[in-house]
């Protein structure tokens, strides 16, 4: 965690300051905020608002990216200490192809700052609690935006080897056009497993034999196979995809989820950063996945993922590429049939368990039973918020960093792509590969239910799927509500392929709103976060009172409150032990407690709306002894009280 | 495959050398059988992290041409984390050879194997002219020997009182309280050691004296009353929160803190919050990954003579068959060469660990990994219980023999309980695990409670005379 040198003498902090920020100074100003802002034209204008509110906002350096560029976190709080305050977390621009999170991140500091003096509900989030802001987690990839030739990638700039062939990076795609797009390549194929799409004759579809439906295109990525190894850009520039590195669900052993959790300086930062900030109680991260559009289900898993065929077969075409050397490549003249399943190497038979070894118990994967209300609250007042009410294309959401937020550090933990479509959902069963509310997993793999807040009647997750709810194809939908993003489809001869036709959705048109939009959507979306500050969990002392039972005995009666709306945990935040109980402590030296309460006392969940929790003690004292409690809720803030012996 | 193979034996071998070499090779070397060393190390008492680093830094002096002493790094009490190279440049740049990577100690009180790491390069050195083995070895292989993964447990455990010496110290609250390891255990009686408290209360305690022996304690059957209560650990409550050692240094397990199938602290005890997150982790990590000739991996612990293997949970699944195969054939030959150990799987007859070191070098890195846990009473005591175990039949039967473990070590827990105040640090570790787990509402998040490792136990009961026999 680099502090900027706030700790060096000022005049040369503002010497640094005036010098940084004398070129983009004017970009600062710039009225027209409706736009997507480079990663120089974000800094300069964090920058600005930092000094133009100094003593309200500070500009922290998480850690520098993979090409030294800083992830930025905006601390915005009045007063000091704001590090007890409950505070919100707001997070966005993990996928480098999802820059609107950073502007709407953007938009939600100069609300914060613009509205601090004029704004009630403002004043209130700042002077009692914190908001922690990163406008852009994945700075390498967001600037891939504004480059000459733009593509879907999301990731880092990590440099990976993805065909194993001890080289990096050496077979990206190419703008064979030059519309200034990596898009896709369909091409007429014998073997290819794809068809054109019945409902939209622009989109493919897989055939299927067993429906009678002919097969014949095959689909890549635009460019050409520049190492000669028989694959079409299997190993381009990047990376990791930072909302797959992180631990809940981490998808192991897949495609750009880097070689093992955390494992990049960017994520790195970003856990180094939260994990001192216990009190955060809440997190909004602007992102691919959604639970806010639409909140989790009964079973607490989420609504399947929207997603595009025609990209998604496009990579598709690379998968054999990534299995060359290693063992997973078929060995020729080498395999044999095993019972159970195909050919290669059977596995082999299992440990049995021991007898008294215990099932293990996976962690949870979906929402505990007793936090979902709490969630489909939140999500419906998103909804009235911000207009929205159909997402745009969503991913699944293993190993992104809100899923690690609710099941790991325990809060409540939202997601939202930040915009939505205007088209009304399809009707439902239409296409979806798996249908809403299939059975979530139990990952890993082995079974057992979670024994958590739902108890015996709760639902037990089955295991075995690698997405909890699946995914539903978005392809036709896509191209219909959105008619700019789609490039027509042009001839094109290949030097490899042949006739090739260039065409298919456009980067960055399926993740980001117009910029036109940009300005109503950061409004909204910063109410949005002002209405998440209202939510957080209060400790109070609401009684403290003493009474003289005689002798220099005393009895001490305190009711800590919870004035809040949120628990001072979630449900799930107990199970998994990552808030901590709120403490109740009397102060008095622990040999004159005669009986009653311990000393010092936990409280697993208190729930808010008032709820109270009542404490006894017989103590031993002498009047006119003053006579401390305090309650202190991680997420919660802390209160004390005192009373007089007499 | 035979090179390996071969390359893996002697490795295996190395551990019982090393313990069984006490009388040092000063001395034995007076009984004319053996020959002149170059470096004399002392193998008959255990060496802090600075006699280590010296003795490494001696044998690098003798051997300047082969050996190569580096720092991966810091650990977080500021140690290094220190590395042996071995490697003969006339054959070949390192990274061009495939490599043996040899770690122990972990869990700062499992210390045997540092001593066992430096032996292994004095051995390697030393007969590099004697035996045409060796010779080879070292020819055509690099080894990377790390003595102690957590230096700032290794020197709390030798140099301080020894309570809590299994986890490193980066600080963690366990008490729920906000400030981290502020109640630690306290040397009240300032002889070095954290013992128990026992309470004179007659006719009201739970505890009472063993009638074989009185230093011992045992509960009363249920019904009676005796005339003793144990309070804990040895100190005080020192935050005054009305709670006594609930807070002490460090409370993780350094040896769940690696990527493969790491889970969250309610899955995983110790996990902390992010693998690699352990300075001493992210160290090693960084060197293993960017050293792919690594092919095998040795992590030393103590204690209980098994040679392990993955995977350290269920529900990993067993390895594909073709590693299966190597494994057995390595596990096997190592119990041929190792009296009283046996190869087993962690999950199925040790217990279960999630984001375990060889899980991550296995899974993650691809590296054929064993972890030995170093010694065994039987070594010692040729108890008819011992003298059995060594007469069973063998593997292949491997439930058996993770039965048959968990049936002595569910033996050793019910004697270790009874037990009241034990002086041997090897039991240290063992009791203040325990006590902890009464210390909170939160259970110190110390070891995984039902997994606190058991077979400690097997060291502190004096020839094994006051164990129930395992089978009995």
């Amino acid at each position: 965690l680099n502090r900027l040198p706030f700790s060096l003498p000022r005049s040369i902090v503002l010497a640094l300051a005036v010098f940084a920020l004398d070129a983009p100074a004017a970009l600062a100003q710039t009225p027209d905020v409706a736009r997507y802002r480079t990663y120089d034209e974000l800094t300069a204008a964090l920058r600005g608002l930092a000094q133009a509110n100094a003593g309200l906002v500070k500009l922290v350096d998480l850690g520098k990216s993979h090409e030294g560029r800083s992830v930025w976190a905006v601390e915005i709080a009045s007063g000091s200490k704001a590090d007890t305050r409950p505070a919100l977390l707001v997070a966005a621009n993990f996928e480098g192809n999802q820059v609107i999170g950073s502007e709407l991140a953007l938009s939600l500091v100069r609300h914060l700052t613009s509205s601090y003096a004029t704004d009630a509900a403002v004043k209130k989030l700042l002077d009692d609690h914190a908001v922690y802001i990163l406008p852009r987690v994945n700075p390498d990839g967001a600037e891939l935006m504004f480059g000459k030739v733009k593509s879907f990638r999301r990731t880092n700039a990590r440099k990976v080897d993805e065909d194993n062939d001890g080289r990096l990076d050496e077979d990206g795609p190419e703008d064979l056009n030059g519309d200034g797009f990596i898009s896709v390549m369909r091409v007429k194929d014998p073997k290819g497993p794809y068809m054109i799409h019945p409902d939209d004759p622009r989109l493919l579809r897989r055939a299927d034999a067993a429906k009678g439906e002919a097969s014949g295109w095959s689909v890549y990525w635009e460019g050409v196979d520049n190492d000669g190894d028989g694959f079409i850009n299997e190993d381009g520039p990047g990376g990791v995809d930072l909302n797959r590195n992180f631990q809940h669900r981490y998808p192991y052993y897949t495609p750009d989820a880097g070689p093992h959790m955390i494992s990049e300086p960017e994520t790195r930062a970003v856990m180094d950063y939260i994990i001192k900030k216990k009190n955060v109680a809440m997190i909004l991260t602007y992102g691919a996945s959604d639970n806010l559009i639409a909140p989790p289900g009964r079973t607490g898993a989420l609504a399947p993922a929207q997603t595009i065929d025609l990209l998604a077969f496009a990579y598709e075409s690379l998968a054999e590429a990534r299995k060359v050397g290693t063992f997973a490549a078929p060995a020729e003249g080498n395999q044999f049939f095993f019972f159970g399943g195909g050919f290669g190497d059977p596995p082999a038979p299992p440990q049995a368990r021991p007898p008294g070894q215990p099932a293990p118990r996976p962690p949870a994967t979906t929402v505990a039973v007793a936090d979902l209300e709490y969630f489909k609250t939140v999500s419906e007042k998103y909804r009235a918020l911000t207009g929205i009410k159909n997402a745009p294309v969503t991913r699944a959401a293993a190993g992104a960093f809100f899923e690690y937020g609710y099941y790991q550090f325990g809060v409540p933990s939202f997601s939202t792509p930040g915009w939505g479509l205007s088209v009304a959902p399809p009707s439902p069963g239409a296409s979806p590969t798996a249908p809403a509310g299939a059975p979530p997993a139990g990952a890993p793999t082995g079974g057992g239910g979670r024994g958590g807040p739902g108890g015996p009647g709760g639902p037990a997750p089955a295991a075995g799927a690698d997405e909890p709810t699946g995914t539903a194809v978005f392809d036709v939908r896509a191209a219909k509500a959105l008619p700019n993003s789609f490039i027509a489809w042009t001839p094109f001869a290949h030097p490899t392929l042949g006739a090739v036709e260039i065409g298919g959705f456009k980067p960055y048109a399926l993740t980001n709103p117009e910029a036109s939009e940009i300005e109503a959507l950061g409004k909204s979306h910063a109410a949005f976060a002002v209405y998440l500050g209202s939510l957080f969990p209060k400790v109070a002392i609401a009684e403290f009172t003493t009474t003289s039972l005689g002798g220099g005995l005393y009895r001490v009666e305190a009711e800590v409150e919870n004035a809040g709306y949120l628990p001072t945990s979630t449900a799930h935040g107990v199970t998994s032990q990552s808030v901590k109980p709120t403490m109740v402590q009397l102060g008095i030296a622990p040999e004159s407690l005669v009986s009653g309460d311990a000393k010092t006392s936990f409280i697993p969940a208190l729930a808010g709306s008032g709820r109270r929790q009542s404490y006894q003690w017989i103590v031993r004292g002498k009047a006119g002894q003053a006579i401390t409690i305090k309650a202190v809720a991680e997420k919660g803030g802390s209160a004390q009280k005192t009373v007089t012996l007499q | 495959m035979k090179s390996l193979l071969t390359l893996a034996a002697v490795v295996l071998s190395l551990g019982v050398s090393a313990s069984a070499q006490s009388p040092s090779p000063a001395r034995t070397q007076k009984s004319g059988s053996d020959p002149q060393f170059k470096v004399r190390l002392d193998f008959n008492r255990w060496h802090d992290t600075d006699e280590i680093k010296s003795d490494l830094l001696r044998l690098e002096k003798a051997w300047p041409k082969f050996l190569k002493y580096s720092s991966l790094g810091k650990s977080h009490g500021g140690r290094d984390m220190m590395l042996m190279t071995i490697n003969n440049p006339d054959t070949g740049a390192e990274l061009t050879k495939p490599a043996m990577y040899i770690e122990a100690n972990v869990h700062g009180n499992e210390i045997q194997g540092a001593e066992v790491a430096l032996y292994t390069v004095w051995y390697l050195m030393e007969h590099y002219d004697r035996i045409p083995q060796v010779k080879k070895l070292v020819d055509e292989r690099v080894f990377y020997v790390v003595p102690s993964v957590n230096p700032d447990g290794r020197d709390h455990f030798l140099k301080g009182t020894g309570a809590g010496s299994r986890t490193g110290h980066v600080p963690v609250d366990d008490d729920n309280d906000g400030v981290a390891d502020e109640d630690d255990a306290d040397d009240l009686n300032g002889n070095g050691v954290i013992e128990q408290i026992r309470k004179y209360v007659p006719g009201k305690g739970n505890f009472r004296t063993s009638a074989r022996d009185k230093r011992l304690m045992e509960p009363v059957p249920a019904g009676e009353t005796g005339d003793w209560v144990i309070l804990g650990q040895e100190g005080l409550d020192n935050d005054g929160d009305g709670r006594v050692n609930e807070d002490p240094v460090g409370g993780y397990d350094g040896n769940r803190n690696w990527a493969s199938n790491w889970q969250p602290e309610y899955v995983q005890n110790g996990a902390l919050n992010y693998p690699f997150q352990l300075p001493e982790a992210r160290a090693i990590n960084d060197f293993l990954m960017s050293h792919p000739n690594i092919a095998g991996v040795q992590s030393y612990h103590n204690s209980g003579g098994m040679i392990l293997r993955g995977p350290g949970a269920e529900w990993q699944g067993e390895y594909p068959r073709a590693d299966v195969s190597v494994y057995d054939e390595l596990g096997k030959q190592g119990e041929r060469m190792l009296p009283y150990y046996r190869y087993i799987v962690i999950w199925s007859g040790l217990y279960t660990v999630h984001g375990g070191f060889i899980d991550w070098t296995n899974d993650g890195l691809g590296m054929l990994s064993f972890s030995n846990e170093l010694w065994n009473g039987g070594q010692y005591f040729n108890s008819p219980a011992s003298r059995r175990a060594a007469e069973e039949p063998r593997q292949p039967d491997r439930r058996a023999a993770g039965r048959s473990v968990l049936r002595r070590l569910s033996g050793i827990r019910r004697s270790v309980c009874r037990v009241g105040a034990f002086r041997s640090p090897a039991v240290r570790q063992g009791r203040a695990g325990r006590v902890q787990e009464d210390a909170g509402p939160r259970a110190p998040a110390l070891h995984e409670r039902g997994a606190e490792p058991p077979q400690h136990g097997v060291l502190a009961l004096p020839g094994g005379r006051d164990a129930p026999d395992e089978d009995g």
